[in-house]
């Protein structure tokens, strides 16, 4: 099956005081139409900035695209103009963000928002637009959708905004809906209806999902495959059963909390699924001369100080950024 | 001292702000040894009446409508506009910090009522409070300082009062509290340090607004009949505005200068001292 | 259903302007205890005060004056006898103008409110326009052009410029007429009439804006700035909208909000500077009015245009109030 999204060394970075520090580097995958593709990774990762870049709506200045190739059914994102570029955002591509309650317009009603949307993309009279604006909401399961849809974002809780912002990003029908930690600011009963949400709107529209999340359990739930990210770069990708059962790199392993050596305390010997890793994710600007995981890993040795493993594959047409598992997968 | 040090190495990348305080500089000096050096006294009649700029090397900027040396009234004036500017400043911040202060930190009815109280002052608008108590009070260089003051302590109180509320409640006040140190101690020792450079920063717009006032009043007759100042040049100039308008020009160009130095120094300390919002 | 909504939404705004409007007559009547307070504070007697040392000599207007302050009687109810006298729109009378305080300000009041509205409308418009021109075009040359352009109009006095506008406009380019509001003994239609108050309005109007244009230009720009780093700018763009699009519609509706707030907080300091302004050029305003009674030392006129002055300013903002919340939806009226 050909991908529908392709991604060859994506490479972002921001201006700082002195000069461009790399924030993202060398990132490539490739989406399969109607997948859902994780990516995790702790806060500071550089996964929201992959994302972002795919769509270009970060700042630029500060940031800017070094380098790579976003290759949407064989076009190059990177090369369009900005004219071009926003016939594909929320046509082709679309993003739904972390933060419901700031990322609404709070001087607009919702469904002067989505409509907004819809017929940025699809030629409808304003009457037209506006009852499809009412079905998206009611394909979001919004309540009462016909009324809700002159409120503005105050009156609404997290949860009922998360919909709203689902209901604006199916507005163009898009081929790819990037979800950058759709679920993190919400209450967990509220977590699970939104993913539910997301993996039935999948299936009737089709679209590929890029899941952007920290959260393996989320991961675990909808996506096929999973992209791990440490410090800006990409260190082990595997189908999510495999990544669960057999994590190669041992940053996977700390965020799965499996490796028995990290929880020699009694009360850590439970099975954890979640971020357990002492230390944290180095600044850009100061990233260690070796594997940027080095400092925090458990089997690190002398060659991880001093030298970056590249990203290879191992077995299974999975991919791991790890001394360790590639000399195994040598030896194999 | 390092502190200091990487201050003003933040304060030195900006060129505005530093464009500010050479012009500043330059204003102070001449407020300072200016007056020795030019010869006349601003209110004597030392030449010919309606003298254009440039045209007596010995007088390089004119003279008024009665003969009196226009570079002696701009060079005096700069006295009169700085010590007014800052002593007006000066007494705003007495009566401002505390006002703030006790209302920040005591919270409660004492907080109500001076708030109610500088509510109160926000609502009168402040130039014509300023020229009323000016007119019933009469003109002098006292009274105009207290006048200002009067008309400009309430953002100062609001000011302090606003970061007051925020840093009472910190770790390091709160643990004061604890081990029982003194209001006053805790109120001008841990808190007061902690928000001098907003306080600092509105200084110097003080200043500038002062400034402003001053000259406005001076315009109008309420400036102190003994003192030249640049508002009363341009009033006395405008009497011969049609022919010899160099005679309000003059002045306000000073004023302009003096009150856009101010500005710039205030944006630069502002950028300065707050690093975290040098982006913006 | 939906008429029992906006009945109900009727009642709030009843409610909320009754509240209010109870609110600003106790600012108000605070005001003028403290204005009691200044001129019993004042050096001398309170009649010296405010007889001044022109009209001092005139026995009846003296009289006048005793009788309207009661100053036989203890302070208190001097005080109260004062209070009750405002109540009732009793502020004085003016012996120079032998006129009645009142309906004295009342006569100038129109003029003044035509240069402030004019004077608030040009530096709303052009500092929202400066604003968002800058803040689109960040950090380039027409930002710091404008940027210098607003510092200069900091610091330079209203009547500075006022003066020096007249010696261009007037008196060199002839184009534009420097002082008064009409021009005098000329016999026009309505139309004509209009036209000559408007080309008499031009340069004080400017005069009295130029100061908060460029208050407002910062303002928006500023917010602009701060408005365009928000989370739902970013979901503007991921939708695809334009440039334009999320400058006009997105950002400016939310960046405004404080430039309402500002409008209220101006009117204060506008009509501080209509007192130069209308000096300057001549206008028939409450300013000229006050900047009379200055010269006549008729204090008694002037703490009246004072109190009145702070009157509009509480009228001002209760009209921002309503209008910051007729934009800011999140503001329910309660």
């Amino acid at each position: 099956m050909s991908s529908i999204l392709e991604v060859r060394g994506l490479t972002t970075q921001f201006s700082g005081p002195k000069g461009y520090v790399t924030v993202v580097e060398n990132v490539s995958f490739a989406m399969k139409p109607g997948a859902t593709l994780a990516i995790v990774g702790e806060s500071g990762s550089g996964k929201s900035v992959t994302a972002m870049s795919l769509l270009r709506v970060l700042p630029e200045p500060p940031a800017r695209i070094a380098a790579g190739k976003v290759l949407l059914s064989g076009k190059d994102l990177l090369q369009l103009g900005e004219q071009a570029m926003r016939r594909v955002r929320g046509r082709d591509i679309s993003m739904i963000f972390q933060e419901p309650m700031t990322s609404l317009n709070p001087v607009m009603t919702i469904g002067g928002q989505i409509v907004e949307a819809i017929r940025e993309h699809r030629e409808l009279s304003a009457d037209e637009a506006r009852a499809e604006a009412v079905a998206l909401l009611d394909r979001v399961r919004i309540p009462d959708a016909g009324h809700r849809i002159d409120d503005y974002p105050h009156r609404l809780s997290g949860g009922m905004r998360q919909r709203v912002m689902i209901a604006m990003a199916l507005a163009g029908r898009p081929k790819i809906l990037i979800a950058d930690e759709p679920t993190t600011a919400l209450d967990v009963t509220v977590q699970a209806q939104i993913l539910a949400l997301l993996a039935r709107l999948q299936s009737e529209f089709g679209m590929g999902i890029l899941l952007i999340t920290h959260n393996l359990g989320v991961v675990a739930q909808i996506a096929q495959r999973v992209l791990v990210m440490y410090a800006g770069r990409i260190v082990e990708e595997a189908p999510v059963r495999d990544l669960f059962q057999d994590p190669l790199h041992p940053y996977t392993e700390g965020l799965l909390g499996a490796t028995p050596r990290m929880y020699q305390d009694a009360e850590a010997g439970a099975r954890h699924r979640l971020i357990d890793i002492a230390g944290i994710v180095p600044q850009p600007d100061q990233l260690p001369p070796g594997c940027a995981f080095a400092p925090r890993c458990p089997k690190a040795f002398a060659r991880c100080r001093e030298e970056r493993p590249a990203l290879l594959p191992t077995r299974d047409g999975r991919q791991s950024a790890c001394f360790l598992t590639q000399n195994t997968a040598a030896s194999a | 001292m390092s502190a200091w040090r990487d201050f003003w190495l933040r304060y030195r990348r900006k060129t505005s702000a530093m464009i500010g305080l050479v012009l500043l500089l330059f204003v102070m000096l001449v407020a300072i040894i200016g007056p020795w050096l030019v010869s006349a006294d601003p209110w004597d009649i030392v030449v010919r009446p309606f003298l254009w700029p440039g045209e007596d090397p010995e007088f390089p900027l004119g003279s008024d409508v009665l003969g009196r040396d226009i570079l002696s009234g701009i060079v005096h004036g700069s006295r009169v506009s700085l010590l007014i500017g800052l002593a007006a400043t000066a007494t705003a911040l007495g009566v401002g910090v505390t006002v703030g202060a006790v209302a920040g930190y005591f919270r409660g009815w004492p907080d109500d009522i001076l708030m109610r109280i500088t509510e109160l002052f926000q609502t009168i608008p402040t130039f014509l409070l300023a020229v009323v108590l000016v007119a019933i009070f009469k003109p002098s260089m006292l009274s105009i300082i207290l006048v200002i003051s009067a008309v400009s302590w309430p953002a100062v109180a609001r000011l302090v009062r606003a970061e007051f509320l925020s840093l009472r409640e910190r770790e390091f006040v709160q643990s004061c509290v604890v081990i029982g140190m003194s209001e006053t101690r805790i109120i001008f020792q841990q808190i007061l340090p902690n928000c001098l450079a907003p306080i600092i920063v509105m200084s110097s717009i003080l200043v500038a607004s002062a400034i402003l006032t001053e000259s406005g009043l001076s315009f109008l007759g309420l400036g102190d009949p003994n003192l030249m100042s640049w508002g009363t040049m341009i009033g006395i100039g405008r009497e011969a505005m049609r022919t010899a308008w160099y005679m309000s020009a003059l002045p306000g160009i000073a004023i302009i200068i003096t009150v856009l130095a101010l500005n710039l120094v205030g944006e630069g300390l502002n950028d300065a001292l707050n690093p975290r919002l040098k982006n913006r | 259903m939906q008429g029992a909504t906006q009945g109900a939404g009727r009642n709030r705004i009843v409610r909320f302007l009754v509240r209010r409007s109870a609110q600003a007559g106790l600012t108000l009547l605070a005001i003028a205890v403290l204005n009691f307070v200044i001129v019993h504070l004042a050096p001398g007697d309170a009649i010296d005060v405010l007889a001044g040392e022109f009209g001092g000599a005139d026995a009846q207007y003296l009289d006048k004056l005793r009788r309207s302050y009661g100053l036989d009687q203890p302070i208190y109810v001097q005080l109260f006898q004062y209070l009750f006298n405002v109540v009732q729109l009793n502020l004085g009378f003016s012996f120079r103008n032998n006129m009645p305080v009142f309906d004295l300000i009342m006569t100038r009041l129109p003029a003044t409110l035509l240069l402030m509205v004019a004077s608030m409308l040009l530096s709303f418009t052009a500092g929202l326009l400066l604003g968002v021109f800058s803040a689109r075009r960040v950090n380039t040359f027409a930002d710091d052009a404008v940027s210098v352009l607003a510092l200069l109009c900091y610091a330079t006095p209203l009547f500075w410029f006022g003066l020096m506008a007249i010696v261009l406009f007037t008196v060199k380019l002839n184009l534009l007429p420097g002082n008064g509001m009409y021009t005098i003994g000329s016999n026009l239609g309505w139309f004509a009439a209009t036209l000559d108050v408007a080309r008499h309005l031009v340069l004080p109007a400017c005069s009295l804006a130029l100061f908060h244009m460029a208050v407002y230009t910062r303002l928006m720009r500023a917010s602009m700035l701060e408005v365009y780093g928000l989370d739902y700018i970013r979901t503007a763009r991921a939708k695809g909208l334009s440039q334009r699009r999320i400058a006009f519609r997105h950002v400016l509706p939310n960046a405004i909000l404080p430039m309402v707030t500002m409008l209220g907080l101006q009117v204060g300091s506008l009509l501080g500077g209509a007192v130069l302004v209308e000096t300057v050029f001549g206008w028939p305003g409450l300013g000229r009015l006050a900047f009379d009674a200055i010269l006549q030392r008729d204090h008694n006129l002037l703490i009246g245009i004072l109190l009145l002055g702070s009157a509009l300013v509480v009228i001002a903002n209760l009209i921002t109030d309503l209008l910051y919340a007729w934009l800011d939806p999140r503001i329910e009226v309660a």
